[in-house]
């Protein structure tokens, strides 16, 4: 009784012992499939976007759906976003080796400690629009003293607060109310003036029927407060031992954008079906609009995330003068451009 | 001597979350946090950043916890009244009443996250819809508990009434509505915490720019200002125990009959 | 027949009670029980658990109903008679307020029945006296003994001076000498007030030392099975616990529970 016991222990475990041998041969198996071609292993990076997958990342999105990574022996993975994601601390805890970040929200956390720098500026302007009704009388940053404005928060505000004290306004001279991100607040007049991404919340207010026709918009760029927003950061050392890697990304993620730009529908569809976050309608025109803010009138698709030096000084200018940061950051300290250079040569 | 053994028995029962105070904030402010569990200064800022954080910013965030304690207070005390007259309800008319009980818990288990964006969608105005959230969350407990307190009761307590001839009236004002007040003050200490975390919660979706929901919101998502956003953290954690604390106060001498303030004190 | 029923206190005739289990058959109660218990007497329950004392005695404070059956309680309604509050209650536990101060406690019946504030503190006085807890007026009942506890509860039932004096297994969870104290304590006042006790009890030699007269009842089912008359001259004494008389009433006590088994 007892050694026909012991028999079928060792059977079992014999049998156990082949199966997982052979579940360990499978997965190595798998595992080689993966990387075919040439042979030659690719290099892995995680991006950490700023929200869910919409037209805003579109270079991103596309470089990946057309295998440019994977042209560049990058395997990628993007990481999309949330209210709770903070892409800073995903790269410097090296979730994410490259993240999306407002260049001013960058400042803010060089200044907290976190060696980052700036490698590729999505965005060459602000896509940011202050958007009142015709009816509340609000036209330019003047009109502005004693009315109810909505914020999401401090990278979107000292963009308004530049654009309030270009007119000798301040904080005490309007009320901020903490916007969501419907435009729900503006359509039912509990604000007079809204935050709008020109990509996203004014396409939702366009759907809801409030368009030019009807509503003032103050374009930060006309202003001439505009702040640099989506940018590409890594960590400085990362950066510094990875350069190859970078510049093969960085080459990657700029020919993700001029195809996108030049094929907006194409690559608005594409998007939609990757997140579906919003109406295929909507990401299409999203992806145009952000298009036009990558690679604005007059610049080639050779521009495509150059960093402006004088746009970033004046980012860093504004956002010292509008207490978003406390003391200096240098230029240099917080953009480096050589690898989109390198990336572009 | 009466005196020393008072002293000596607070010293014992404040010894252990003392001990333990002093053991993570010495983890951390020794830097073995960032060596040993590899957490990051910037993420985790020191104690010591966070101490200097909240007394330079100690101005802006005593204004911001006057905006965060009103509704808190307000809707804790219209909540569990609310909570505590359903209780009296359903102790009078048990048979009606019961259902409401359980309709309170449910209500009182809608997630508070479901709820504060709902309330900032009915009431514009930040102070009611903060309230309306707390209202909500605090009913519960209070009817759950006072219901117990007003009639979990010895039968014989109630033979003595029955035998006194008592009215109705007279059996919950002498005996049910003061056999209660131990459970009355379980559920508000209960309510302290959810209370502060409704109203947090309620900032962190409301119209109002100030309070500090919207504040650890707003400075935890700036990176030169997490030891701020930890600053305001700490201001909700004094506000919950101080609140907690005049609760405590307030039953030792209102309820110092009851078994619960004799124990070990 | 007249002197019988101007002697009469309560009356219990043909008392039946019916208790619906939540499983099972329901379970009777007293087949169509009698009796009297007269003015002034001092009448002992005694019986084991579940021989149903303590829902006779909670049938005369109109606290139970009975199914069948009539319970007159001075000669109305027990209801009536309650509402009147012809009697006082003593529970097995003190069943104090914890709320209320000793004086308080005592002062609940007389504040129900909207006695003027004067006239209780009066009361409460004299009764505290009565029950020997002079002094403890402001105490909270967390800070007596059980003993004492239960002699704020006598005080209490005694308060509105009510004819009637019903006691629920009163001394049941006090030590033995506590209990010995206050078994001299409510002779005393009895004595002193010539009130009518009734007293649900489990121990025989309590039933025997203090009673005129002992009902003695078995379980299974719940019955009378006897009443016996209590010889022994008053005011009682301890010296008497060891005298042949007590020994024999015990003896013919004994006797019926005996008989009471042995017919199952």
């Amino acid at each position: 009784m007892n050694s026909k016991k012991s028999k079928k222990i060792k059977v079992l475990a014999i049998a156990l012992a082949l199966a997982m041998t052979a579940a360990l041969l499978a997965s190595c198996a798998a595992k080689e499939e993966k990387p075919a071609g040439e042979g030659q292993t690719l290099d892995k990076i995680t991006v950490q976007t700023l929200w869910v997958p919409q037209g805003q990342f579109a270079g991103l999105y596309i470089a990946d759906a057309r295998d440019y990574y994977e042209e560049e022996g990058i395997d990628i993975e993007i990481l999309p976003g949330g209210t709770d994601v903070t892409p800073a601390d995903q790269v410097e805890n090296d979730v994410a080796q490259v993240g999306v970040l407002f260049y001013s929200s960058l400042l803010t956390y060089q200044e907290g400690g976190y060696d980052f720098i700036n490698v590729f500026q999505n965005f060459q302007g602000s896509p940011q629009y202050l958007v009142a009704k015709k009816d509340t009388g609000i036209a330019t940053g003047a009109d502005l003293k004693g009315k109810k404005i909505g914020t999401w928060g401090a990278q979107w505000q000292v963009e308004f607060a530049a654009l309030l004290g270009k007119y000798d306004l301040g904080d005490s001279d309007v009320t901020w109310v903490q916007q969501d991100y419907t435009m729900d607040q503006f359509i039912n007049d509990e604000i007079d003036a809204a935050s709008a991404m020109a990509y996203n919340e004014w396409l939702i207010a366009n759907d809801e029927g409030w368009d030019e026709s009807n509503t003032n918009i103050i374009d930060l760029n006309k202003e001439g407060t505009a702040m640099l927003e989506d940018c590409l950061f890594v960590k400085r050392d990362w950066a510094e031992a990875n350069e190859d890697l970078l510049v093969r990304f960085l080459r990657a993620t700029k020919k993700g954008w001029d195809y996108a730009i030049q094929n907006p529908e194409e690559s608005g569809k594409l998007i939609f079906e990757t997140g579906n976050s919003a109406t295929e309608e909507h990401q299409i025109k999203m992806t145009e609009i952000c298009g036009s803010y990558v690679q604005p009138e007059g610049a080639t698709a050779g521009d495509i995330g150059k960093i402006d030096e004088a746009k970033a000084q004046q980012t860093i200018d504004f956002a010292k003068k509008y207490g978003l940061i406390k003391g200096d950051i240098a230029l240099e300290n917080s953009i480096d451009v050589s690898y989109w250079e390198k990336a572009s040569s | 001597m009466k005196r020393r053994s008072v002293v000596s028995g607070m010293m014992v029962k404040l010894a252990p979350p003392v001990a333990f105070g002093v053991f993570v904030v010495g983890f951390i402010q020794l830097g073995l946090a960032y060596t040993l569990l590899n957490f990051k200064p910037m993420q985790l800022p020191p104690p010591s950043a966070v101490a200097s954080a909240f007394i330079e910013n100690f101005q802006a965030i005593a204004r911001d916890s006057l905006v965060t304690v009103g509704p808190t207070l307000a809707g804790m005390i219209v909540g569990s009244l609310i909570g505590y007259l359903t209780a009296v309800f359903i102790t009078r008319f048990p048979k009606g009443g019961f259902g409401l009980l359980y309709i309170m818990i449910a209500i009182n288990s809608v997630p508070i996250v479901a709820l504060a964006p709902i309330m900032n969608r009915w009431f514009t105005q930040p102070f009611p819809a903060k309230v309306s959230v707390v209202i909500i969350i605090s009913m519960g407990a209070m009817a759950v508990n006072a219901f117990r307190g007003l009639s979990d009761l010895p039968d014989e307590s109630r033979h003595l009434m029955r035998a006194c001839d008592a009215s109705n009236m007279e059996v919950f004002t002498k005996l049910r509505i003061p056999a209660s007040l131990p459970y009355v003050f379980t559920a508000l200490k209960i309510n302290v915490s959810v209370a502060m975390m409704g109203t947090i919660i309620g900032e962190y979706f409301n119209d109002n720019t100030s309070g500090i929901g919207y504040m650890i919101k707003y400075t935890l998502r700036i990176g030169n200002r997490k030891a701020e956003g930890w600053a305001y953290i700490l201001a909700a954690a004094i506000i919950s125990i101080l609140i907690y604390a005049a609760l405590t106060l307030a039953q030792r001498r209102l309820v110092r009959w009851h078994a619960s303030q004799r124990m070990g004190a | 027949m007249n002197l019988s029923q101007d002697r009469t206190e309560i009356c219990l005739k043909n008392i039946r009670m019916r208790f619906q289990m939540k499983s099972g058959d329901p379970i009777n109660v007293f087949d169509g029980l009698d009796l009297e218990v007269y003015k002034g007497e001092f009448i002992s329950f005694l019986g084991p658990s579940g021989c149903g004392k303590t829902t006779l005695l909670r049938l005369i404070a109109d606290i139970l109903q009975p199914t069948e059956g009539i319970v007159t309680v001075g000669g109305i309604s027990a209801a009536e008679a309650r509402k009147q509050h012809k009697y006082g209650i003593v529970f097995q536990k003190p069943v104090l307020y914890d709320w209320r101060t000793v004086a308080k406690n005592v002062a609940l019946p007389m504040e129900m029945m909207k006695i003027p504030k004067k006239e209780q503190e009066e009361k409460v006085t004299e009764m505290l006296q009565l029950v020997n807890l002079e002094g403890y007026e402001n105490s909270y009942p967390f800070e007596l003994s059980g003993g004492m506890q239960q002699r704020v509860g006598i005080a209490r039932a005694l308060s509105l001076d009510s004819e009637i004096l019903l006691m629920d297994e009163p001394f049941s969870a006090l030590d033995e000498f506590t209990k010995m104290k206050l078994h001299e304590d409510l002779l005393r006042i009895w004595e002193a007030t010539g009130k009518t006790i009734v007293f649900v009890t489990h121990n025989i030699s309590e039933a025997v030392y203090l009673s005129d007269r002992v009902c003695v009842f078995t379980a299974n089912p719940a019955r009378l099975a006897g009443i016996v008359d209590i010889g022994l001259k008053r005011p009682r004494n301890e010296d008497m616990l060891i005298s042949s008389s007590y020994l024999a009433y015990m003896g013919e006590i004994r006797h019926i529970f005996e008989a009471g088994y042995e017919k199952d």
